[in-house]
């Protein structure tokens, strides 16, 4: 239903995996195509909607997460998801993040983190670490990276997640929850960049990351920083942090009870009671 | 941004009785994505701001040139550059607007001239939008936006909201639905998401086929521009003539545009009654650039007068480009003070009719 097409990634790309994670979600689901809507920006993660049979809109760079926003405020019925990079999401969209998560309005966004621009031949991106040599950074980065799962929390989002493009299985189960959850709800997906990134290779990954435990604690607020926080030798992978909140159609009366904005119906002579604040 | 708060403010304080969606965002990049992906769900959306704003929202304008979504912006002008005066008048932005946006795509601009003109063009610029899936771009100035006068109640019965949705009945069943099909006119049927099941819609920056999926190919390239293009053809039936104050074929022919309309109109009636064969010709369409009234006119004046609020003459600059005509004197003020009826007058006995 959700369709196979050619793709221009790299043999060996993250992506693959995510793809195939997003699909296996979205099925499990029981998700019409039409039901669905990805937003995303510009980069090879922001290419995936167009591999996958779902409404799309592929905006601008660093742009996925204002249309995704307006998307599912003015048609609540559908699933929207935003869609793309480290650089995107972190770079040129960090306000649009950050402001993002204030909203809280109910979308998933999934953020493919392979801590380089691979679109562009592999400079460093926000999450590249401090030091590395890159196609542009001769000398290594100078710049922190960003925490993105730190930020977030700092934030206030309310749902929060990591997962490894190494491991499908529970790549799908966090794109479900992600879905499902009533609210902002975001994904850092670690994956190689198999051509621009020689330092976060596959292997690289797949000797760090490991699943939290069963009796992993979601809902506790200053164990999650210290999750969201964790990196390095050991990279811990899955729901870091999961609590209820209002969302924006939630505080807003005639979003929530009302009909979809689009399925209402328009009458200009309404507007005339406006007039009489004049009179 | 400042003059063009008071739209959001008003909107703001009617979004219960309504049911409006304000939302107050992060920039004015934000505000136009957010529009754009308002108006792709189904919606009819607008968003607007000052002229450092709008700069902010150049990309998104053209974004929604090569999605075809349609959108209105309002821009309020104040006087730049940069931060320039916040709080006073100018039309600076003309130019600027027109060209808004990399890349070549139709738009359409429409300078309003007063409070009735605004109203009833905001609810024109919807249409107009939603017919040709282009963004249409309001001009005022903190002038306009900011002062306040007797007018007559407005007359909502000639308020119509035409969409111009698709429904996907010519769809046959095992057809996919194509956004971007090649059609005679340009214009491609647009079906929102999520109302036809089994249907997906793709809407992308980058050059698209008719699917809307990413290419590289020559040939759909250049069949992708010329069916955009092909839209402005239409778009220019579409123009409203320019308004003519004062004598009906006046020797004497001022050239203004937007809210010197007011101020025009009181000085233009004055000299009349002085016996002074002179008229005004108030652009509210500006792009397209409509050209025919001020042919016919411009072929019978004796002498064309540019009278603008900005220090270089963007309309004279426009209508020479346009209609291949030139103004035989320009009266300018660019102080950030709106130009006066008495100034007006003053300005043309002194520099044009007692000369």
């Amino acid at each position: 239903m959700f369709e196979t097409y050619e793709t221009a990634w790299c043999p060996g790309c993250g992506n693959f995996a995510i793809l195939a994670s997003l699909k296996d979600a979205l099925n499990q689901l029981g998700l019409d195509p039409s039901e669905v809507v990805i937003s995303s920006g510009i980069g090879q993660a922001a290419k995936t909607p167009h591999y996958i049979n779902v409404n799309t809109f592929n905006g601008l760079h660093g742009r996925a997460v204002p249309p995704a926003t307006a998307i599912k405020l003015s048609n609540k019925n559908l699933t929207v998801i935003a869609e793309s990079g480290d650089g995107d999401t972190y770079g040129e969209g960090g306000n649009h993040f950050i402001h993002g998560i204030r909203r809280n309005v109910n979308i998933a966004h999934f953020i493919h983190d392979n801590q380089i621009y691979g679109l562009t031949k592999g400079q460093a991106s926000p999450t590249t670490e401090k030091g590395q040599k890159t196609s542009l950074q001769f000398n290594g980065v100078i710049a922190e990276p960003v925490r993105p799962l730190f930020l977030a929390l700092t934030m206030g989002a309310g749902f929060v997640a990591r997962g490894f493009a190494g491991d499908r299985a529970q790549l799908t189960e966090l794109m479900k929850a992600a879905i499902n959850y009533n609210g902002y709800a975001m994904i850092d997906i670690l994956q190689p960049c198999v051509s621009f990134n020689k330092v976060n290779t596959f292997q690289w990954y797949k000797e760090r990351v490991y699943r939290l435990p069963d009796d992993y604690d979601a809902t506790d607020f200053s164990n999650a920083l210290k999750t969201a926080m964790e990196w390095g030798d050991r990279i811990p992978t899955g729901i870091i942090y999961n609590v209820p909140r209002d969302t924006y159609i939630d505080q807003v009366d005639f979003l929530k009870d009302g009909p979809a904005l689009v399925d209402r119906t328009l009458d200009p002579m309404e507007a005339k009671q406006l007039l009489e604040d004049f009179i | 941004m400042t003059p063009s708060t008071s739209l959001m403010t008003y909107m703001a304080q009617k979004s219960n009785q309504m049911g409006i969606v304000v939302e107050q965002v992060e920039d004015e990049i934000a505000a136009i994505n957010m529009a754009l992906g308002a108006s792709y769900a189904g919606v009819r959306a607008m968003t607007g701001s000052s002229g450092g704003g709008f700069a902010l929202m150049v990309e998104g304008v053209s974004l929604a040139g090569i999605t075809e979504t349609p959108i209105v912006i309002a821009e309020i002008q104040r006087p730049g550059p940069a931060t320039g005066f916040p709080t006073r008048t100018e039309q600076s932005d003309l130019r600027f607007i027109i060209h808004a946006g990399h890349g070549e795509f139709p738009k359409m601009v429409i300078a309003v001239r007063n409070p009735e003109d605004a109203f009833y063009q905001t609810a024109r610029a919807f249409n107009i939008a939603e017919k040709y899936q282009i963004p249409v771009i309001l001009v005022s100035d903190q002038y306009l936006a900011d002062y306040a006068q007797t007018i007559k109640p407005f007359d909502f019965s000639r308020i119509s909201i035409d969409r111009y949705l698709d429904d996907g009945s010519s769809i046959a069943e095992d057809e996919k639905y194509k956004r971007y099909k090649l059609t005679d006119s340009g214009i491609s049927p647009r079906l929102i998401p999520g109302s036809v099941k089994g249907q997906v819609i793709y809407v992308d920056s980058d050059e698209h086929d008719e699917y809307g999926h990413i290419t590289e190919s020559a040939e759909i390239r250049t069949n992708m521009v010329n069916k955009r293009l092909k839209k402005e053809d239409l778009l220019r039936q579409e123009l409203i003539e320019p308004e003519l104050l004062g004598k009906d074929n006046p020797e004497i022919l001022i050239v203004s545009w937007g809210s010197l309309h007011g101020p025009l109109k009181e000085t233009i009636g004055k000299l009349v009654n002085e016996g002074i064969s002179i008229g005004a010709l108030v652009f509210g369409d500006i792009w397209p650039f409509p050209t025919k009234r001020l042919t016919a006119l411009a072929s019978k004046a004796r002498l064309i007068v540019d009278l603008e609020q900005n220090a270089t003459a963007q309309l004279d600059g426009l209508i020479r480009q346009e209609a291949l005509i030139s103004c035989d004197k320009k009266l300018l003020k660019y102080d950030g003070r709106m130009w006066s009826p008495e100034e007006i007058y003053n300005r043309l006995k002194g520099e044009v009719l007692n000369v």
